[in-house]
C-alpha cells in the first residue's frame, strides 16, 4: 500500500478518535458520583432534581380507582426527574409487610415517612383513596426526614370516574415542586489534553478533566473545547431525557505536521462529528441502564 | 492533489461509518455469573430451588431478584444495572423458603452497557464455625436446624484458639501459639493461602470483607495486632501497650482499611475501668495510635459500608459510633438503653448487640438475692433509625438427680441463672440469624430442715457453656449446642434425699465433646 493507503488509515484513525458516543454507567449520570475527581461540579440542583421519592398508596375500605399508584408512579418516571420508586420496587426493598405497614400507619405522615426512610426515599407521595358518596383521592407529598406533609391535597371525584393520564399529571402539578418536570441529561466531556476550556455553548464549564456537566433536556448544546495552540473542537450534541451523551475530544496541535491536521480538516471533522452525534443520539437514546444476566450453579 | 481528495473522502465515510457502528459499539452487553459450589456434597448447598440475587450500587438500598433454578443449575438473572461498581451477592433457598447457601463477590463488578461480562461468586452452606475444641473446628449448619448432621467436625493441623471468616471462600485459625493456617471452605482441608508464625496468645481475629487483611489480636507476654496480607502471607504488626482483647476492622471515609483492638476490655456491669483503642492503617500498622475511650468498652465491630466502628459501653449501656479515620467517638448513642452489652456484630449499616440483666432480691428466702438472668438482645440501623431492644426470657437449667432412679420417674430440678453473658456474636450474611456463644452460671440453694437432719438437697451450682444459633424476628433458639456443663453439689446431712446432680442432656451436646468455646466465625457473616 502506498503513502496515501497510509494517510487514509491515520485520518480515519484520527476522525474516530475525534468523538465516541457511548451510554454512561447510570451510577456516574448524577452529578459524578461519590468520590470520582470532579464531581464537585454538580450543582446542589442537580441532587434535589434527582431525589428519590416512593409512590405508597392508602385504601380505607374502597376499590374505587384500581392501580391508581401505579398509574401515578408511571407518570412521575415519565414527566419528572425524579428517581421513582414505585410499590413493586418498594416491597423488595422493605418486604412483604409493606402494604400492611402502609394500612398499620392509618395515613400518619410521620409513620409513613418511616417507611419512606426504609425504602430509601426522600419523600412519600401517598396516594390515599377513599368513598363518601364521592370517590375521595387525596396526594400527600411526606418529606421523609422531617416527618411532615410538605403538601397535601384532595379531589372528590364522581363514584364512576376514572381521571385520565392529564388530569393525574395536572393533580400531580399541585403537589410536586415545579422543578421536578424539569428534565435532565448528562453530558461528559473528556479529551486527550488537559487544560482545554469547555464551553456549552458561549458558556465557559472550566477545564479538562471536568466534572460531567448536567444539563436540561430535550435539548440541542454546542460544544466547543479551545486550548492555545491546538485546533478547537467543536461538537453539536442532542440530549435526551434521563439520557447521558459521551464526547471525546482530541485536540489536534496547529499548523505543521500531517496534512489532516490542519484547521480545515478539523473543520471539516466538526461537521461529521456533529452528524454522528445526533446519528447517535437518534440511535442510542437511552443508553442501557440494564443488561440481561444468566448463571450457572457448578 | 487528487489522490489527496480521495482519501479526504474516505476518512469521512470512515468517520461517518464509526458514528452508524456507535450502536453496535453500544450493542447490549450481559452478564454471565458463575455460582461456585463445593463438589463434596456434605459441604454444597442442598435442595435449592430459587437463587436471589442481590445487587448494589454505591449507598442505594439494594435490589433483590429472585429466580427459579433450572435442572441444569441454569438460572435467569433478569436485568442486571449497568454501573462502575455492583456489589453481588446470592442467597440460595429451598422451596420452603430456607436458607442453604449463600454467596457475595469479594469485590465489586463493572457492569457495562456495551461488554458481556463473566464473574465468579462463591456459595457455601450457611456454616458457623466454633474454635476452642483443640484440633479441630466445630462446624453447625444453620440450614438443617437440628437435624442429623447439623453439627460436624473440621480437622485440622493444629489447635485453634480463634478463627475468622476470610470473605467466605476460607477459614483462619491461629494456635494459641500463633500458627496461622487456613482451611478451605469448599473442602474442609487445607488451603493453599499462605500459612504464617505469628505471636502467640491469640484474643480474636477479624479478616476485611474482601478477604484482602487478616487482623489477629494478641494477649500475653507480646500484646500486639498481627495484620496479614492473606495473599502473601506477609505479617506486620501493630504493637500495643497492653493485651489486644478485640479487634474490628473497617474501610474508613479516606477509602483504606482501618484497624481498631480494643485494649482492656470491661468485664463488669458496674464501675468499669476506661478502655483504650488502637487504631492503625492496615497498610501501615506499625504507626498505630492509642487513644482513651472514656468508658468501659465490651466489644468491638466493623461496618464497611458507613466506615464506622461501633462500641459496646458495658457500664453506659449503650452503643456507641467511632470513626477511625478522625478518632472521634460519637456520644449520641445508637443504643442507649441495652443493659451491659458484651458482644456485638455490624453488618451493611445495621448492628446487633448482646448484653444481659437481672432480677435482684433482698427476701431472705433467696440467700444469694438473685431469682432470673436473662440475655437482651438490641438492633438499631447506624444511621439512627430507632432502636429495639428485646429481653429473652430467663435462663433455666435442668439438673437431673442422679442415685435416684426411680423404673416410672425421675427426679429434676430447674435452677434459674444468676448470671448469663454473651462472649462472642456473630451474624449469618443475610443478616437474620445471630450465633453466639454465652456462659451462665446457675445456683440452687441448699434446702434443708435441722429438725430432720440438716441439708436433704444439697447446694447445687451449675456453670455452662453454650453456642446459640438465635432468629430474633422470632425470638426462637434454631440450634443449641451445649459446649460444657459443670454441677458442682455442697455438702448434703445424714439423710440426704439427694446428694448427686448432673446437667440433664436436654440441650444438644457437642461433637467435639467438652470444650470452651474461644472463637466462632460465620461464612460471609459478620461480627
Amino acid at each position: 500500500m502506498g503513502r496515501d493507503g497510509a494517510a487514509s488509515r491515520a485520518i480515519a484513525a484520527t476522525i474516530a478518535a475525534l468523538v465516541a458516543i457511548a451510554g454512561v454507567p447510570a451510577a456516574w449520570a448524577d452529578g459524578g458520583g461519590k468520590g470520582k475527581p470532579g464531581a464537585g461540579a454538580a450543582s446542589p440542583d442537580d441532587a434535589e432534581a434527582r431525589r428519590k421519592v416512593a409512590v405508597l398508596e392508602y385504601r380505607a375500605g374502597s376499590t374505587a380507582l384500581p392501580g391508581l399508584d401505579r398509574r401515578i408512579a408511571g407518570l412521575l418516571k415519565q414527566q419528572t426527574s425524579l428517581t421513582v420508586i414505585d410499590a413493586d420496587e418498594a416491597r423488595k426493598d422493605y418486604g412483604a409487610r409493606l402494604d400492611a405497614a402502609v394500612v398499620d400507619c392509618g395515613g400518619e405522615p410521620a409513620c409513613i415517612a418511616k417507611i419512606g426512610a426504609k425504602v430509601g426515599a426522600r419523600e412519600v407521595v401517598l396516594v390515599g383513596v377513599s368513598e363518601f358518596g364521592d370517590v375521595i383521592l387525596t396526594l400527600q407529598r411526606i418529606d421523609v426526614r422531617r416527618g411532615k406533609v410538605a403538601v397535601r391535597i384532595a379531589e372528590a371525584l364522581a363514584e364512576d370516574a376514572s381521571p385520565d393520564d392529564a388530569a393525574l399529571v395536572g393533580y400531580l402539578r399541585r403537589v410536586m415542586p415545579e422543578n421536578d418536570f424539569l428534565r435532565f441529561g448528562t453530558i461528559k466531556v473528556t479529551a486527550n489534553l488537559a487544560g482545554a476550556q469547555v464551553f456549552l455553548g458561549k458558556d465557559p464549564k472550566g477545564k479538562t478533566p471536568i466534572a460531567p456537566l448536567r444539563v436540561h433536556a430535550p435539548a440541542t448544546y454546542q460544544i466547543r473545547l479551545t486550548k492555545d495552540g491546538y485546533v478547537p473542537f467543536t461538537a453539536r450534541v442532542q440530549v435526551p431525557p434521563d439520557g447521558d451523551i459521551e464526547v471525546d475530544a482530541r485536540l489536534t496541535r496547529e499548523g505543521g505536521g500531517a496534512w489532516y491536521t490542519r484547521w480545515w480538516v478539523a473543520a471539516i471533522a466538526g461537521v461529521v462529528i456533529a452528524g454522528g452525534v445526533g446519528a447517535g443520539y437518534l440511535l442510542t437514546r437511552e443508553p442501557p441502564t440494564a443488561v440481561p444476566g444468566t448463571g450457572t450453579i457448578d | 492533489m487528487a489522490a489527496r481528495t480521495g482519501s479526504l473522502a474516505t476518512a469521512l465515510v470512515a468517520g461517518l461509518g464509526l458514528a452508524a457502528a456507535v450502536p453496535g459499539c453500544t450493542a447490549e452487553g450481559s452478564v454471565s455469573l458463575h455460582f461456585d459450589v463445593p463438589d463434596d456434597p456434605a459441604l454444597r448447598p442442598g435442595g435449592a430451588a430459587s437463587l436471589t440475587l442481590v445487587t448494589q450500587i454505591d449507598a442505594d438500598a439494594p435490589r433483590a431478584t429472585t429466580t427459579q433454578i433450572g435442572a441444569d443449575g441454569q438460572v435467569d438473572l433478569g436485568d442486571l444495572p449497568v454501573a462502575d461498581e455492583v456489589w453481588l451477592s446470592a442467597e440460595l433457598r429451598s422451596a420452603q423458603g430456607q436458607l442453604v447457601g449463600y454467596g457475595r463477590a469479594s469485590a465489586p463488578l463493572a457492569i457495562l452497557a456495551d461488554a458481556d461480562v463473566e464473574a465468579t461468586i462463591p456459595v457455601r452452606r450457611p456454616f458457623a464455625y466454633i474454635a476452642g475444641a483443640g484440633n479441630r473446628l466445630v462446624s453447625v449448619d444453620a440450614s438443617l436446624g437440628r437435624s442429623a448432621g447439623y453439627q460436624t467436625q473440621v480437622a485440622l493441623p493444629g489447635s485453634a484458639e480463634v478463627v475468622a471468616d476470610v470473605a467466605g471462600t476460607d477459614l483462619a485459625t491461629v494456635s494459641a501459639q500463633g500458627a496461622l493456617a487456613y482451611v478451605s471452605t469448599a473442602t474442609h482441608g487445607a488451603s493453599s493461602l499462605p500459612g504464617a508464625q505469628l505471636g502467640p496468645s491469640p484474643t480474636d481475629a477479624i479478616a476485611t470483607p474482601d478477604g484482602a487483611y487478616l487482623l489477629v489480636a494478641h494477649a500475653g507476654t507480646s500484646p500486639q495486632v498481627s495484620v496479614i496480607e492473606v495473599a502473601t502471607g506477609q505479617v506486620k504488626v501493630a504493637p500495643t501497650p497492653m493485651a489486644a482483647d478485640r479487634v474490628a476492622t473497617t474501610r474508613g471515609s479516606d477509602g483504606g482499611w482501618w484497624g481498631v483492638a480494643l485494649l482492656g476490655r470491661a468485664t463488669v456491669d458496674t464501675g468499669c475501668p476506661g478502655s483504650k483503642l488502637a487504631v492503625f492503617r492496615l497498610t501501615d500498622p506499625e504507626t498505630a495510635t492509642v487513644i482513651d475511650a472514656g468508658a468501659g468498652i465490651s466489644d468491638v465491630g466493623g461496618d464497611a459500608r458507613s466506615g464506622l466502628i461501633v462500641l459496646a459501653d458495658r457500664c453506659g449501656n449503650r452503643l456507641l459510633r467511632f470513626d477511625p479515620v478522625s478518632q472521634a467517638i460519637d456520644q449520641a448513642a445508637i443504643v442507649d438503653g441495652i443493659k451491659a452489652p458484651t458482644a456485638l456484630a455490624v453488618l451493611d449499616g445495621h448492628v446487633w448487640a448482646v448484653g444481659h440483666d437481672r432480677l435482684t432480691t433482698t427476701s431472705p428466702e433467696i440467700p444469694d438475692g438473685v431469682i432470673d438472668a436473662w440475655l437482651v438482645v438490641a438492633s438499631a440501623d447506624l444511621d439512627g433509625d430507632p432502636s429495639q431492644v428485646m429481653e429473652l426470657p430467663p435462663i433455666v437449667e435442668r439438673v437431673l438427680a442422679e442415685n435416684a432412679d426411680y423404673p416410672d420417674q425421675d427426679l429434676v430440678q430447674d435452677l434459674h441463672a444468676n448470671w448469663v453473658e454473651a462472649d462472642d456474636l456473630a451474624i449469618s450474611p443475610s443478616g437474620d440469624l445471630l450465633a453466639l456463644t454465652l456462659s451462665t452460671i446457675l445456683h440452687g440453694d441448699a434446702l434443708g430442715d435441722d429438725g430432720f437432719g440438716g441439708v436433704l438437697i444439697p447446694r447445687v451450682d451449675v456453670t455452662t457453656q453454650e453456642y446459640w444459633l438465635f432468629d430474633p424476628s422470632t425470638t426462637v433458639t434454631n440450634q443449641r449446642i451445649r459446649t460444657s456443663c459443670v454441677a458442682d453439689e455442697g455438702p448434703c446431712g445424714a439423710f440426704c434425699l439427694v446428694p448427686d446432680w448432673s446437667c440433664l442432656p436436654d440441650i444438644d451436646a457437642s461433637v467435639s465433646g467438652t470444650f470452651a468455646p474461644s472463637g466462632i466465625a460465620v461464612l460471609f457473616g459478620a461480627r
